[in-house]
């Protein structure tokens, strides 16, 4: 009887579990004002940055900072065309993924040789450069005044819906929102995802036992890459804006933290963490305008000290856990039931 | 009828590497036949583990050639050395630690073949685990395949180390002090177990526990300063005298 830890009775859980949540999302508009949706719209898109991210660094174990340069091309990659080639909305998002991906794959191949920590500086340099040269060439940038657009209208068949519409605009994001989860989720889920694992594991074992472990890893950085710019394109449409400033580091550097607080190598975590983290700045901030960080500080700390896995990966340790001791109870009763 | 040219497996000729002005392996031949039992060992820096490094792609020789299978493999990447038939373990044992004895074995039965589907669940690859299970059972921890490797034993991990390395299924296996660390019924138990796989593999094993050695080996190459000291049965090498001043009297 051989089986596998992965494939355990528990995926089935997790999956009504994470129905669950979409049906919360998908209801939780008509309970919230007009502010409550655009912010939850924005926990979203930040969710989705922060996902990008856990993909790389929690499967793959690879942490890059450069995930705000595919943010950034997926800003720009959606905004430049309807701007100055009034392209319709679905070949604006095919540009932003096309040229997301374009960059992922150009910053990866640069990138993914370079083991330790040289990869992370690595990839802050490519977020610098990108953002220098986002200042600098201001007559297509806007630098850091921006650009302004006008969303088109989303087309679906007949239907022709107005992105102004907040509602409108909230379903779009979190149907993107979603397919993205669910396509990551079924990526890592399988055979390609457990190699991923094994890299992050071990990737010299990983290289002998017959895998090339930088192609793997330029898929993976690839593939995340394009999520992170997926995220940017929604913003850009979230906005009706674009700025150079979404090219910083620093805003990779914020995915970092929320990954860490919500639970890194699962996914769900990072949304929570991009969630509550968003949440208690606009909470705090409201109270106190400056000295808030030092309280959002001290909350941080206090969790990846206490639940180094994060929410959710500490969460997930208790619940093994128990089930594993009720596993061993049922074991021995039943030990003592046979002849 | 084989001719001679086929019974070689693995053919190394004037193998080198040098780290700086350091030769850790300056020059080496060696001939191992198929099916055989080849024993490498050497005083501590006689460059045992680089010469294995060497043969399996971890390391890329600064001169030399390394023939398998009559083919030229010198200097290829260690995943395209296991997909032609070269396994191995690593002295300081190498698992995937999260993951269970099972998957580990897996994964490396996995590796040997084609690309991995992305959006497949993970039943797909059904098939290989049957396959990973009849492994750990040969090495007697059949018992012990949805463990997590972390929290098996030391003894343990050095037997999931080999079983990661027969999941490819390579027709030589090299072993990299397999009996490190272990107290003595344990490797009274791995010596058996080596001396099983090696009715079906070709095996190089490289060791410093003298007992096992004679034990196990047909041939033995003697490795001192990067360079060959002496070839021969165990008889012959424990009769050289050049082997005994540089090794033998010292150890045991």
């Amino acid at each position: 009887m051989a089986q596998s830890t992965l494939r355990s009775p528990n995926s089935v859980r997790a999956a009504l579990f994470l129905l669950l949540v979409l049906a919360v999302l998908a209801v939780l508009p008509f309970g919230l004002g007009g502010f409550g949706v655009e912010f939850l719209m924005e926990i979203l898109i930040w969710g989705l940055l922060a996902l990008s991210f856990d993909f790389l660094y929690g499967y793959t174990g690879l942490l890059s900072l450069g995930h705000s340069v595919f943010f950034g091309v997926g800003i720009y990659g959606v905004t430049l065309p309807i701007l100055h080639w009034q392209v319709g909305l679905w070949p604006a998002m095919g540009i932003g993924l096309l040229v997301s991906a374009i960059s992922a794959v150009i910053v990866g191949y640069f990138s993914v040789k370079i083991r330790g920590h040289g990869f992370i500086i690595v990839t802050v340099v490519f977020a610098t450069v990108m953002t220098l040269i986002a200042f600098a060439w201001r007559s297509v940038t806007g630098g850091d005044d921006g650009l302004t657009f006008t969303r088109p209208v989303l087309t679906l068949g007949p239907l022709a819906l107005d992105l102004v519409h907040p509602l409108t605009r909230y379903y779009f994001t979190l149907f993107f929102v979603a397919l993205s989860f669910f396509l990551c989720r079924r990526i890592l889920r399988s055979p390609l995802g457990r190699v991923f694992e094994l890299i992050r594991e071990n990737e010299t074992r990983a290289r002998f036992v017959g895998y090339n472990a930088d192609r793997y890893k330029l898929i993976s950085f690839s593939i995340s890459g394009i999520f992170a710019g997926v995220s940017g394109i929604l913003y850009a449409l979230f906005l009706g804006f674009a700025s150079a400033d979404f090219f910083q580091w620093t805003i990779s550097a914020e995915a970092v933290v929320w990954t860490l607080f919500g639970g890194a190598g699962t996914l769900f975590g990072p949304m929570l963490g991009a969630g509550i983290l968003l949440y208690l700045k606009e909470l705090l901030s409201s109270q106190w305008a400056f000295t808030y960080l030092i309280f959002l500080g001290a909350i941080i700390i206090v969790v990846v000290m206490f639940a180094p896995r994060g929410l959710v990966g500490t969460a997930k340790e208790i619940f093994t856990h128990l089930r594993e001791r009720r596993h061993k109870e049922e074991g021995r009763a039943s030990t003592v039931a046979k002849p | 009828m084989q001719s001679p040219e086929d019974a070689i497996l693995l053919r190394v000729e004037g193998l080198a590497k040098h780290f700086g002005g350091l030769a850790a392996v300056d020059g080496i031949d060696i001939e191992v036949r198929r099916s055989e039992l080849r024993a490498i060992i050497g005083p501590n820096g006689a460059g045992k583990t680089t010469f294995f490094n060497l043969v399996s792609g971890g390391l890329t020789p600064t001169a030399g050639k390394i023939y398998f299978n009559g083919e030229d493999i010198t200097a290829f990447p260690p995943d395209r050395i296991v997909k032609k038939g070269i396994g191995r373990t690593f002295q300081v044992t190498s698992i995937f630690p999260n993951l269970t004895a099972l998957d580990n074995v897996q994964s490396a039965i996995q590796g040997r073949k084609g690309p991995p589907h992305p959006f497949r669940s993970l039943h797909s690859l059904r098939d290989t685990w049957e396959q990973a299970q009849e492994t750990l059972e040969l090495l007697g921890i059949g018992g012990r395949a949805n463990v997590l490797v972390s929290e098996l034993s030391h003894g343990e991990q050095k037997l999931v180390d080999i079983g990661i390395a027969l999941g490819s299924d390579p027709e030589m296996l090299l072993l990299d002090e397999p009996t490190a660390g272990l107290d003595a019924a344990s490797t009274h138990a791995m010596t058996d177990k080596i001396q099983r796989l090696a009715e079906t593999r070709t095996i190089m094993i490289v060791e410093h526990d003298m007992k096992v050695i004679m034990t196990l080996a047909e041939r033995i190459s003697v490795l001192h300063h990067g360079k060959m000291l002496a070839e021969g049965t165990p008889d012959e090498i424990q009769a050289d005298a050049e082997v005994r001043r540089v090794y033998l009297t010292r150890g045991v």
